[in-house]
Formats: C-alpha cells, sequence, structure tokens
C-alpha cells in the first residue's frame, strides 16, 4: 500500500463550480461485512453469478471487498478493504479505449459508455486495481430478482464492460432535485448506494473541491492514503488505514 | 507500323538498339520483349523513372493527409480527456508513421502500373512472350521500314516482320 | 504444357517441368489432407459461431486474465509473418542470390499469416459485430475513434502490413502469372491472363518490376520492424506488470524473425517432400537459413535474459509477483519448456557444426516454433493472472472453444498455402531464369 499521498488540492477542477467527486472510506470502521456489495448489485443492476460462475472468476462486482491475512492461525487478523472504482484523474484506462467508451467527465468521474464498448477488454487490462467488470454473457437474474431492476440504470448487454459509477444516476438526481429547490447541492445531499448502505458509516461521498466536505476532512487526515497512489493514477478514493 | 526482330542474345540485341538509336530512331520507340529481366549495360536503353520521387510524394500526402485527419477529428468531438491533451502528436506519431508508409508503398505500385503501361489503354501490340528469343519492336513509319530492317539484320536479328497498327 | 518446354534447353526447361509439375491434377492425399484441414477449419468456425450466439463467456478468459489465448495466437502469427516480407526483403536487398527459390515461399507465409493473425483481434472482441466502429469514418453517433488507443495504431499497422505484403508477392508474380497463362488452356489461361494485368515481357515492364521490388523491400522492411513493434505497444504502454518494459519492441521483433525463419523452415521441409523441390530448395538454403535461425536464438537469449535480468534485480515487488510465476511458481514448466525450446535445443543442434543436419534443423525449427508460442503465452498470461493488487489474482483456464480456434488456425494456415501452391508456382520461375542465365 502507498504511503504517498497526492495531496487533495492537487485534484483537478476545470471550473470552481463544478464538483469533483471523491470518496473516502475509514477502514477502522468497516467490518467487511459486504453490506456496500449488495446495495450495489440492486441499485446499479448488476447480474448476479452461478456459484460455478463465480468460482471460475465470473462474479462481478463493481465493489468487492479484499480480505488480507496478517499472522498465521491462530494469531491472525484480517483487514479489510472495500475496493471500487478508484475514478482516477489520470485513468490509465481512458487513453487505451479505441472508442472512446470511457472517459473522463467533467466532474471528474471515470465514466463507462455502455454502448460505444466493442469488447476489447483492453481496459480492464490496464486498470491496477482490476474494477473494472466484463458481462460474459447477456445478463440474467435469478426469479424473482429481475422484477426489482433500478429503472434509473441501464441493464448492460452480453460483451460490454462496466464498472463502479459513483452511482451517477444518484448523482443526477441529486444535482435536479437541488436545482428544482433552487439551491446548491448540500454535502451529504448525494449518497451512492455503498455508502448509504454502510452500517458503521464508514465511507464518505462528496465533492473534493469543497475543504468543508465530510469527504474533503476524512481524505485530509493523517491515515489518509491512496490505493497503488505511486503509480501516478491519482485516485480520487482515499483510504483511511487502520490505525493498530 | 512496328517492326519486330528477334535475337537469340542479349550482346546482339543491345547492339541492335544501339545502331537502331544511332540510325536516328527515338528510344522511346524502342521496346525490348524477353521472358525474363535483361540487363542491358548502362546508357543502352535506359528507362527514366520518377518512381522513387513519386512515392516520396505519396508518403508526405497520405501521411500528412492522415494525420491532419486525426487532429480534425479530435477537434470535430472533442471530449473532456481528464488532463490529457486533446490532441497527442507522439501518440498519434505511430499512426503517422504507417499511414506515411501505407501512402509510400501504394505510390509505388501506382508508379509501377503507370510507368510499366500495364494500365494505359493505347498500348503498342505486343508479341507472344517467348522463352527461346529477346523480341525487339521498333515504331516506326513505311518509309523508314526498309532501312531499319536491313539495320537490324546486320545486327544479327534471325527474323524480321512487319506488324500494321491494331487501328 | 509440353509445347513451349521442348524449345527450352537446360535449366530453363527443368525448371518449368518441376515447379509446374505440381500444379497439375489431384492427388488423392491432396484431396485427403485438405479435407482433414478443412474439416478442422470448419470446427474452428463452429465454435467461433458459438461464441458470437452464446456470449464471450464460453471462452476461457475471466477476470482478472481478461486476454487469453486468443492474443497469444495474435501475436504468435504476427511473428509468424515476419518470416516471408522481413527474410524475402533483407535477402533482396542485400542481394543474397541464393534467396531466389525461397522468396515466394517465404512471401506467401507472411500473407497467410496476417490473415489468420489478423483475425484474431476481431474473434476476441466482446461485440465483434462493431469492430467497425474503430475505423475512422464519417458516422451517425457523431464519434471517432480514439488514436490515442495502441488497439486503433494495431490496426493501422497491420492494415499497412498486409497491403503492403500482397503487392509484395503479387508483383513479382505478375510475370509467372503470362507464362502460366501461355502455358494453359480455357478458363485457365483466361483467369492467369486475367490476373497478369496484361504482361507482356517489355523491358519497361521489367524495368518497372525490377525497381518497384527494390522500394517495396526497404518499406517492407521498415513496415514489418513497425508492426511488431507496435503489438507489442499493445502491451508495453500499459501500466501492467512486466508488460510496460521499454525493452518490449526489439524484443518481439527479434522474436517474430526467429520464429518467422522457423516457420519457412518447416515449409521449405514440406514443399521440398511433398512437391519435389529438392533439386532447387537445396541443403544450402536449409543450413543458411538454420545459420540465422542460430543467430536469431543468441538475440533472442540476450533479450530475455536483459529483461528478466533487470526484473529481478529490481526486485520491485508489484513485478517480482509476475517474475517469481514465471519462473519457479505456477508457470515455470512452460517457462523452462521454452527456455530448452528456443535456447538449448537449437543451440546444441545448430551451433555443434557435426550436429548440424537437415532432420535436427527441422527438429530445431519445430522447437523454435513451440518455444516461441510458449514465450507469448509467458507474456500474455502470467502478467494478468498476477496483477498489482494481490488480492485480485486469479488463474486462467483456456476452454474447448479457445483451443478449438487455436487448432483450426493451423489447419486454416496449411489448408491456405496448399491452395496457394496448387494455383501459383511456389518458385518465382522468371527470378530463378536469371539467375540461371547469370551464371
Amino acid at each position: 500500500m502507498s504511503e504517498q499521498l497526492v495531496p487533495v488540492s492537487e485534484i483537478q477542477s476545470t471550473d470552481d463550480n463544478v464538483p469533483r467527486w471523491g470518496m473516502a472510506i475509514d477502514l477502522d470502521r468497516c467490518t467487511g461485512c459486504e453490506a456496500c456489495v449488495v446495495a450495489c448489485h440492486v441499485e446499479n443492476n448488476i447480474p448476479v453469478a452461478t456459484e460455478d460462475e463465480a468460482a471460475m472468476g465470473r462474479s462481478s462486482h463493481w465493489i468487492r471487498i479484499d480480505r488480507y491475512y496478517e499472522g498465521t492461525f491462530p494469531d491472525i487478523k484480517v483487514k479489510y478493504r472495500p475496493v471500487l472504482c478508484q475514478q482516477c484523474d489520470d485513468a490509465p484506462c481512458e487513453p487505451v479505449c479505441p472508442v472512446y467508451a470511457t472517459y473522463q467527465n467533467a466532474e471528474g468521474l471515470n465514466v463507462q459508455v455502455y454502448n460505444r464498448c466493442v469488447g476489447t477488454r483492453y481496459c480492464a487490462n490496464n486498470c491496477p486495481y482490476q474494477v473494472r467488470v466484463f458481462n460474459w454473457f447477456d445478463p440474467e437474474w435469478p426469479e424473482p430478482l429481475e422484477l426489482q431492476l433500478n429503472p434509473d440504470v441501464s441493464v448492460r448487454p452480453g460483451g460490454v464492460m462496466e464498472k463502479c459509477t459513483f452511482c451517477v444516476q444518484r448523482i443526477q438526481r441529486g444535482k435536479l432535485d437541488a436545482q428544482a429547490e433552487d439551491r446548491k447541492v448540500g454535502d451529504g445531499d448525494i449518497q451512492p448506494a455503498c455508502v448509504q448502505g454502510c452500517p458503521a458509516e464508514a465511507m464518505a461521498f462528496g465533492d473534493l473541491t469543497d475543504p468543508e466536505s465530510k469527504v474533503s476532512q476524512w481524505a485530509g487526515v493523517g491515515r489518509s492514503t491512496q490505493l497503488l497512489g505511486e503509480l501516478g493514477t491519482k485516485p480520487k478514493v482515499f483510504y483511511l488505514e487502520k490505525s493498530d | 507500323m512496328y517492326l519486330r526482330a528477334e535475337f537469340s542474345d542479349v550482346e546482339a540485341a543491345a547492339a541492335a538498339v544501339q545502331t537502331v538509336s544511332g540510325a536516328g530512331v527515338d528510344k522511346r520507340d524502342v521496346e525490348v520483349f524477353s521472358a525474363r529481366p535483361v540487363v542491358f549495360e548502362p546508357g543502352i536503353l535506359d528507362r527514366p523513372s520518377r518512381m522513387s520521387l513519386l512515392a516520396v510524394f505519396s508518403a508526405v500526402v497520405v501521411g500528412s493527409g492522415s494525420t491532419a485527419l486525426m487532429f480534425y477529428t479530435q477537434l470535430d468531438y472533442p471530449l473532456i480527456t481528464g488532463g490529457m491533451p486533446l490532441n497527442s502528436g507522439w501518440a498519434t506519431g505511430v499512426i503517422t508513421f504507417e499511414l506515411t508508409m501505407l501512402g509510400a508503398i501504394l505510390g509505388t505500385v501506382g508508379v509501377f502500373l503507370w510507368e510499366s503501361g500495364l494500365l494505359r489503354k493505347n498500348r503498342s501490340p505486343a508479341p507472344a512472350i517467348r522463352d527461346d528469343v529477346i523480341t525487339m519492336q521498333v515504331r516506326c513509319d513505311q518509309e523508314g521500314a526498309e532501312r531499319l530492317v536491313r539495320l537490324l539484320t546486320d545486327s544479327g536479328a534471325i527474323t524480321t516482320t512487319r506488324v500494321e497498327d491494331a487501328s | 504444357m509440353t509445347t513451349l518446354a521442348t524449345t527450352l534447353n537446360g535449366p530453363h526447361r527443368r525448371v518449368r517441368e518441376d515447379v509446374l509439375h505440381p500444379l497439375e491434377g489431384l492427388s488423392f492425399w491432396y484431396l485427403a489432407s485438405a479435407a482433414f484441414f478443412s474439416a478442422l477449419v470448419v470446427w474452428a468456425l463452429f465454435a467461433w459461431g458459438c461464441q458470437i450466439f452464446l456470449g464471450i463467456g464460453v471462452a476461457g478468459i475471466r477476470r482478472p486474465v481478461f486476454w487469453g489465448l486468443y492474443i497469444v495466437n495474435f501475436v504468435f502469427w504476427i511473428g509468424i509473418s515476419h518470416a516471408g516480407t522481413l527474410i524475402s526483403a533483407i535477402l533482396r536487398l542485400t542481394d543474397a542470390g541464393w534467396r531466389k527459390p525461397v522468396t515466394r515461399a517465404a512471401e506467401a507465409i507472411t500473407v497467410f499469416a496476417l490473415m489468420i493473425g489478423g483475425m484474431f483481434p476481431l474473434i476476441h472482441l466482446g461485440r465483434v459485430w462493431l469492430f467497425y466502429w474503430l475505423i475512422p469514418y464519417p458516422n451517425d453517433r457523431l464519434l471517432w475513434p480514439n488514436f490515442r488507443s495502441p488497439l486503433v495504431w494495431d490496426m493501422t499497422a497491420i492494415f499497412t502490413y498486409i497491403t503492403g505484403s500482397v503487392l509484395y508477392l503479387y508483383l513479382p508474380l505478375i510475370p509467372d502469372l503470362a507464362e502460366m497463362a501461355s502455358r494453359s488452356q480455357g478458363w485457365k489461361s483466361r483467369v492467369y491472363r486475367l490476373l497478369s494485368i496484361g504482361w507482356t515481357g517489355s523491358d519497361r515492364q521489367w524495368h518497372s518490376l525490377e525497381r518497384a521490388m527494390k522500394l517495396m523491400a526497404a518499406m517492407i522492411l521498415a513496415v514489418a520492424v513497425s508492426v511488431h513493434s507496435v503489438v507489442s505497444y499493445d502491451f508495453s504502454m500499459s501500466i501492467a506488470p512486466m508488460w510496460h518494459s521499454t525493452i518490449f519492441a526489439p524484443y518481439f521483433v527479434a522474436g517474430a524473425i526467429f520464429s518467422g525463419i522457423a516457420a519457412l523452415i518447416l515449409v521449405m521441409f514440406a514443399l521440398r517432400k511433398f512437391l519435389n523441390l529438392g533439386r532447387y530448395l537445396r541443403p544450402v538454403h536449409f543450413h543458411n537459413l538454420s545459420k540465422l535461425l542460430l543467430l536469431m536464438c543468441l538475440v533472442w537469449l540476450y533479450f530475455s535474459a536483459s529483461e528478466h535480468l533487470t526484473v529481478w534485480y529490481g526486485n520491485e515487488h508489484i513485478e517480482m509477483a509476475v517474475f517469481n510465476a514465471r519462473v519457479h511458481g505456477e508457470y515455470a514448466p512452460y517457462f523452462w519448456l521454452m527456455v530448452a525450446c528456443n535456447f538449448l535445443i537449437p543451440f546444441i543442434l545448430l551451433g555443434i557444426r557435426r550436429l548440424r543436419t537437415l532432420g535436427t534443423i527441422a527438429v530445431s525449427s519445430v522447437a523454435v516454433l513451440i518455444g516461441m508460442w510458449l514465450e507469448r503465452f509467458l507474456i500474455v498470461i502470467p502478467t494478468l493472472s498476477y496483477s498489482a493488487l494481490p488480492a485480485a489474482w486469479g488463474p486462467y483456464e483456456a476452454s474447448w472453444v479457445e483451443l478449438s480456434i487455436t487448432a483450426g488456425t493451423f489447419a486454416a494456415m496449411a489448408l491456405f498455402y496448399m491452395i496457394f501452391a496448387k494455383i501459383f508456382p511456389i518458385i518465382a520461375i522468371w527470378e530463378y531464369d536469371e539467375d540461371v542465365s547469370a551464371s
């Protein structure tokens, strides 16, 4: 894990009024319960892999809990780390896509345009975090899960790449709501499904350009790190390392 | 009309070319047919060619044209690239190189087809390809034919024939 | 076919008889092997059809190994394609006289290997029916391709290379096609006549042809080097461990020439045996090529050692995971088999003069082909399998679809070559003639 931290102030912003969405995850609070994984599946219409497929490495989670074990049995310590798309500022996945299916939008999100994707899977190879998920087949859900698909999120066909969007549909909804009520988007108005679902409140989401936001506060503390930050990808997800 | 003379070896054909051109026939009116490449000494029947020059020209045109297209396309639909430049000369250099080479290859083949006369419609008649003789064909008018036949026979032609224009 | 040959003397007559004889008739064994190879190709097409209709998931690729055998085969076949054009271009530029019976056989390998290799990026696509989205043309999606992507570089490089090498094969074929037209009757003659685009053998045409071939040889050389460099950029432009390496471009080009020479030697053995061309593909050709193979074997060792030594000495933990998997982990058997095939076997068999016979040259060539295929496998798979985050490590196992398609491409190569050798003289008659006349 990297100790080198890209200061929050270096997060690029094109315009003062345009937010840079980021996330901070406090590993001290994370219990590894995987509620975020389930919430993400429900929110984003992610297909459910069968047992065989999952054993083969075909499970598709936009957020996963990486487990690292320290020590030998029985003196064993487990470290959990929820890993989702790091929404890098200098994302390695972006320049390699031949059809611009993935690019960086104005708010700093690495957006994936499903309809443009032809499935070269180059982006996934070039993602050091391995957070990109490929649709090996057309999606299927065991009954009755297909009845609860989220109408705000498109269902992806087979052969395209997909990944965490920071719940871009919720960001959009939050901005529209604020606009309708003629106010600015407040800190905490927008919550991706994983943040909302976290029972330990280990995750914070918000605008990194706003120094008062919870995510900026969290990202600024001493034990804040970036995953594989030494690669120079400038991730916008910050991990607050375990303090013990 | 054309005169055709057949020679059994390269030296005789080369001598005939020199004799005929010494007698005032333009070398552009002389053609030598053979089943395998006939190598004359330089200066006997040189064929000036602009192949290298045109290949370079074609390379420059295709290479810079495709580079211009690449730059145009990125400006035509300016995506936000997250800190990367919209147009990257280094990153598109590979394509510039490849298409420059493609231009050179296509230019060479195009000039080959043109200079060899393979693509032209108005072509002079040609003898059937024969392995055993080298055939020389000279374009001339009716008056000069007699003299040329004599010159060719003196230079060692096995046979000489007259071929009328197709038109 | 005999009318003209009677007027020719000695070697000119004999080369026509020997080279043109295999073009006549279809033997039982020819048809049987063609049927066998066709069956394999049809089976591979069926497998590809399954993949298109059921989903790319029927292949064994999975997270994190998103690129599998398809890309291995892609790199391998593009490497094989360097047999021809590159070797024939080098020999043409240096005016090596012994090249003449070899060049066309080599150039044909290039064209077919490129056709096969060029298919793999398509086979590998998740949505192959949309492959044309990589092509820049004004479209109603209002979006142009991303020219920064090494995959688009690849596409242009391979397009240039295949265009160039088809023309490079075709130009010196024209005089022979004209000769074939005058030697055959009926529809065959008409087809050959059409393909010879009005070749009459005038000195202007010979002049232009020789000039064009000299220029093409120089250009194809540059293109061939650049193509395999661009193939290597697919890997080295990424930040994956042991892919992001500056040595990759020359390493890939050297490996491509290495495997290309091996493929050429094997094809020449086949031609010599099945088409009775022993008089033209003489031991001297095999010995000369085997010396080239030995040279490239050492070049390969040099690059391979440089690559692994720097990674090992640097001891960077992300890269060491891949290095360990290759050298003494999961992929170690493949790795050491590769070292044996690419270095030990050819070095001992070809390096010791007493051991260098036609038989050992054939054995070395087979070993090199196996070794180079393994090398491509070891470049593609372990890096993906052991990516930067240990938590995301995962294995790879090819499915029947990938294996069928892989087998099918080898069959396709054999099939294409059989058909080509049945239709066109596999030795450039006029070049050989020229050689005989000169000597």
